[in-house]
């Protein structure tokens, strides 16, 4: 519910990555399959992926585990999608793993780095923009 | 930043999945464009 949420909202501000000459991309942890019931639910239609493995979470050693799921975050985050009406068809992906975004490039330049903290501690787009401005 | 640049190079060289089962290596996102990416909980 809260991953739906964090996307159907990035979905609004796509076109503000755009503006800055940015590429928005959103991955997640579940099987291929995942993605198109993902997307419609969302109605993100920018890049979307899948890692599977978990390869890349662990290489960026983002947070997983039961203690980052029982955070007030989490549940303020949840009752806010509630009430958006967004609504969770199940756990698609590891539902113990904790997100985080990346703001990089062109090239090997690191502008932005995020780890979530706990459920619903999504990464602020406001900052993940003004990351993408620096020159 | 809280990223060291070995591991963003490693990272780079990892590969992730559409929705058709393409691979997709990292570092070509950010190669030669700036590239925002949002990791996800997961697809619920």
């Amino acid at each position: 519910m809260l991953c739906r949420q964090q996307v159907a909202d990035l979905a609004v501000q796509e076109p503000e990555f755009a503006a800055r000459n940015a590429d928005l991309i959103v991955i997640g942890n579940g099987v291929s399959q995942h993605l198109q019931p993902f997307r419609e639910a969302t109605g993100y239609r920018g890049q979307l992926y899948t890692d599977p493995t978990l390869a890349v979470y662990k290489i960026l050693d983002l947070k997983s585990g039961l203690s980052g799921l029982l955070g007030m975050k989490t549940f303020q985050q949840g009752f806010k999608a509630f009430r958006k009406g967004v609504s969770q068809d199940g756990i698609q992906g590891s539902a113990l793993q904790l997100g985080g975004a990346l703001v990089l490039g062109p090239g090997d330049t690191i502008h932005y780095v995020y780890r979530s903290r706990e459920a619903g501690d999504h990464p602020p787009v406001d900052q993940m923009l003004a990351a993408c401005e620096i020159s | 930043m809280d990223l060291e640049i070995d591991v963003l190079q490693e990272l780079g060289k990892k590969d992730v999945l559409d929705a058709h089962g393409r691979r997709f290596r990292m570092a070509d996102f950010w190669l030669d464009r700036r590239a925002a990416m949002v990791f996800v909980r997961h697809f619920g």
